[in-house]
């Protein structure tokens, strides 16, 4: 293995990266729910709420994803821990 | 009507320029922090990734883990361009609205002033006319005076006054007029607020981004794996994600590196099953992904069948091929994938159909479809498999892979003989080739239908007796099997003339012979003590007692076809001509009592009468037929009743059926065949067989003339039948 791999470090940006996964999954925007009239017509409400809710499927999806990331590294750091300790086992037996 | 807090009644009832400015600038406010938030969220993950891509951890996972966050920040900031775009769209038409509503602002107030100077005119106008009213009356005053000062005085008080009310109507008729200008102008206006609004409600729908369809993150990961191990493929997807559509053309792709002799390197191979691995962890992705191979799924499925065909190392793909193989049996449960699957079985050829079939827990109604494909063809029946350690299921011909997936799953079995073709089905597999094992395996399916808890047993055993009725029993030696598996279901399916396609009297006769079609003696011996049972099955469940003149009857009724039966079962031995000659004895002569008594109820108003009668008298003609049999008693036993004597039995059956009907006794009553009086108090001289009780204290007392009509018509048809 020409690096060792810190399992601390991959920890730590798992940590990041789940974070980051949780805060792109947003509350939807008032926008989503908004009455016609106040904004003008019935028309320019619905277009509103349409691209409200599309974005906010968007970034429901994406935030899964990068959540889902930060888990698939966070079990590469669980994976390291794992061999950092056979090998100190190892080590320790000769 | 109130807008913005303005009455404006005036210039039409509501506000040509609606729009809330305060609302406008919070949406816009919101729009853009989330804005915000996504350009700092699109850094952080950039960063994140970049932190990653400098950590300690090296290797293909960490290559395939930045490929698969690479695109994401991007997508994050494509997001937060559009909640600008979105914001700057919401402040440009509050821009606009803001002119509009001013505009409007400024109609109401003309509005607002012509309707004051219409107000004011009308309001003066009342006393006006009353002073030229009294001016004139002035004015003649002075002249029938004869004085010329006086009237030249009052002439000018009248001009004045008169000035005045034609001053007053001119400021009045020019008010109302400006306002019908200043409601047309505001009508444009609003239709120019319509218009404006339409445009910014389209631009606003533009900025939406389409859906993204990610892939799960380890299946991504797993992608840019495979990408990486194949040089030269593009398999980033379009967009910068890949979606199912996109994972099928790649399966497709690497299926063609695939060879029985090894095209792909350890380290593709690898990728290769581990991208197959994490799809099928995720069954919505696998049927996806299914969906999407469409036409290829026989490619791709075929491929990894002549892998363990062909190859010289067959162990080298298993992995990959059991993560195929999940990958369909997986997606199969999703309606994606199956719909995908199905539409194969019966688009394309058979093989791939009976390799399918060789999945394990694949959804029932793709095993049905499949199943019904092969079973259909039998061209195959005499086709054999290779052994194939992918496919364990592959053993013995076609066919017998087909039953056997059936034989695996009731379910199946349940989707294999829903609805209406259940006849078709049963023919098909009455009609297979006998190849070795495909009777028994029939057997299993028949069991698993008729026995085991389909829940429709009695059902599917009509559709087995018409099949059977109409196509015969095919190459397969289970006549005997199949009259043991009918024979609990038979008095339910007497008794079931509700049904679309009801099992006449031909339908019976044909199914019986067919039975006993090349049979040797001993198993139409066999078959025909079976049927019997049935009959006594049957017989032990009717409630009706039995009245004993109206018994007679059908003894003698039966005597004539259970005889040759019963004698050649008591000398244990049976022909074949010896048993269907029974049998159409039966059909054709000894039934007659039922087609009479079935003839004369038909023309009921509802036919219930017919129905209940045919139940009756059929559960109680193979009722007896056990009796007699289980006694042994010759039919010489039998008193024979003349003809007079059973149509006068059957004539008093027949009026308690009829008078005990509601609708039928009515509709004597109005035609005045019968009338009803208290119990004693029928005339005298009226016969105990025209009176018959109907409960509550009530006798009906039917009309000689209908008796005697209803008795002769009986006595006819026994004479015709006999």
């Amino acid at each position: 293995m020409a690096f060792h791999i810190d399992p601390a470090e991959l920890h730590g940006l798992a940590d990041r990266i789940t974070t980051i996964g949780s805060s792109l999954d947003v509350a939807a925007p008032t926008g989503g729910d908004v009455d016609g009239v106040s904004v003008g017509t019935d028309d320019l409400g619905a277009a509103i709420g349409e691209v409200t809710r599309l974005s906010v499927d968007r970034m429901e999806a994406t935030g899964l994803y990068v959540t889902e990331a930060g888990q698939y590294l966070a079990s590469v750091a669980d994976a390291a821990e794992a061999l950092d300790r056979a090998m100190a086992g190892i080590r320790s037996f000769w | 009507m109130a807008g913005r807090g303005r009455d404006w009644r005036l210039l039409g009832g509501s506000d040509p320029t609606p729009g809330e400015l305060d609302t406008l600038d919070g949406i816009a406010a919101e729009f853009e922090a989330y804005a915000d938030a996504a350009d700092g969220i699109s850094s952080e993950l950039g960063l994140a990734a970049h932190d990653v891509g400098g950590s300690s951890w090296r290797g293909t996972a960490w290559a395939a883990f930045l490929g698969a966050v690479g695109p994401v920040p991007g997508l994050v900031a494509e997001q937060s361009t559009a909640f600008t775009e979105v914001a700057q769209l919401l402040r440009a038409w509050a821009l606009v609205l803001t002119d509009l509503q001013t505009e409007a602002d400024d109609l109401l107030r003309q509005a607002e002033e012509a309707e004051a100077a219409q107000s004011a005119a009308e309001a003066q106008l009342p006393g006006a006319r009353s002073a030229r009213s009294a001016a004139y009356r002035a004015l003649r005053h002075a002249r029938d005076g004869d004085d010329q000062r006086a009237t030249t005085s009052a002439f000018r008080n009248w001009d004045r006054a008169d000035d005045r009310v034609t001053r007053l109507e001119a400021e009045r008729d020019a008010a109302t007029h400006d306002l019908a200008l200043l409601v047309e102008e505001a009508s444009e206006l609003a239709s120019t607020h319509r218009t404006t609004a339409a445009t910014y409600a389209n631009a606003v729908r533009g900025a939406a981004l389409p859906a993204l369809d990610l892939l799960p993150f380890a299946t991504a990961v797993a992608v840019e794996a495979l990408e990486d191990r194949l040089g030269g493929t593009e398999l980033g997807g379009t967009d910068g994600v890949v979606s199912p559509t996109e994972l099928a053309a790649i399966l497709v792709q690497v299926t063609e590196e695939i060879s029985p002799f090894g095209g792909l390197e350890d380290d593709q191979l690898a990728a290769y099953t581990r991208l197959l691995a994490s799809v099928a962890a995720h069954p919505d992705l696998a049927g996806d992904v299914l969906a999407g191979l469409g036409d290829d799924i026989p490619y791709v499925l075929l491929g990894v069948h002549d892998l363990g065909q062909d190859a010289s190392d067959p162990e080298r793909y298993a992995d990959l091929a059991e993560q195929l193989i999940r990958l369909i049996q997986v997606g199969s449960g999703t309606t994606a994938g199956r719909e995908a699957l199905i539409q194969q079985v019966y688009g394309l050829s058979y093989y791939t159909s009976v390799v399918l079939l060789a999945i394990a827990d694949l959804d029932p109604d793709v095993v049905a479809a499949a199943a019904t494909a092969v079973i259909a063809s039998n061209w195959s029946a005499g086709q054999f498999f290779w052994d194939n350690p992918y496919f364990p299921a592959l053993q013995g011909s076609h066919t017998l892979v087909a039953l056997l997936a059936l034989v695996d799953q009731p379910d199946a079995i349940r989707a294999f003989f829903d609805g209406p073709g259940a006849e078709d089905r049963m023919a098909d597999l009455l009609d297979l080739a006998p190849y070795p094992m495909v009777d028994a395996a029939v057997l299993e399916v028949l069991v698993s239908a008729l026995v085991d808890g389909t829940g429709e047993g009695a059902r599917l055993a009509g559709a087995l007796i018409h099949a059977v009725a109409e196509h015969g029993t095919g190459d397969l030696d289970i006549h005997l099997a199949l009259v043991t598996l009918l024979a609990p279901h038979l008095p339910d399916v007497v008794d079931d003339i509700d049904d679309e396609v009801p099992l006449d009297r031909d339908v019976w006769q044909q199914f019986l012979n067919h039975l006993l079609d090349d049979v040797p003696a001993a198993v139409a011996g066999e078959i025909a003590l079976v049927i019997i049972g049935a009959a006594v099955l049957d017989a032990a469940s009717a409630e009706w007692p039995l009245d004993g003149e109206y018994n007679n009857v059908l003894r003698n009724e039966m005597a004539d076809w259970v005889g040759p039966l019963q004698e050649a079962l008591t000398a244990e031995a049976l022909s074949v001509e010896e048993a269907q000659a029974a049998i159409n004895s039966a059909f054709d002569q000894g039934a007659g009592i039922v087609s009479t008594v079935v003839g004369i109820l038909t023309p009921d108003p509802t036919g219930v009468l017919a129905k209940a009668a045919v139940k009756e008298v059929t559960g109680r003609v193979i009722g007896f037929v056990g009796d007699r049999l289980a006694e042994a008693v010759s039919p010489a036993d039998f008193d024979v009743p003349s003809i007079h004597e059973q149509a006068s039995a059957i004539t008093n059956v027949v009026l308690e059926e009829i008078v005990g009907n509601p609708e039928i006794r009515t509709e004597l009553d109005d035609r005045d065949d019968l009338y009803l009086v208290p119990e004693g108090s029928v005339p005298d001289g009226v016969p105990s067989n025209r009176v018959v009780p109907i409960g509550d204290g009530l006798v009906a007392v039917l009309e000689e003339q209908f008796v005697d009509t209803l008795r002769n018509d009986i006595r006819d048809a026994l004479g015709a039948g006999l």
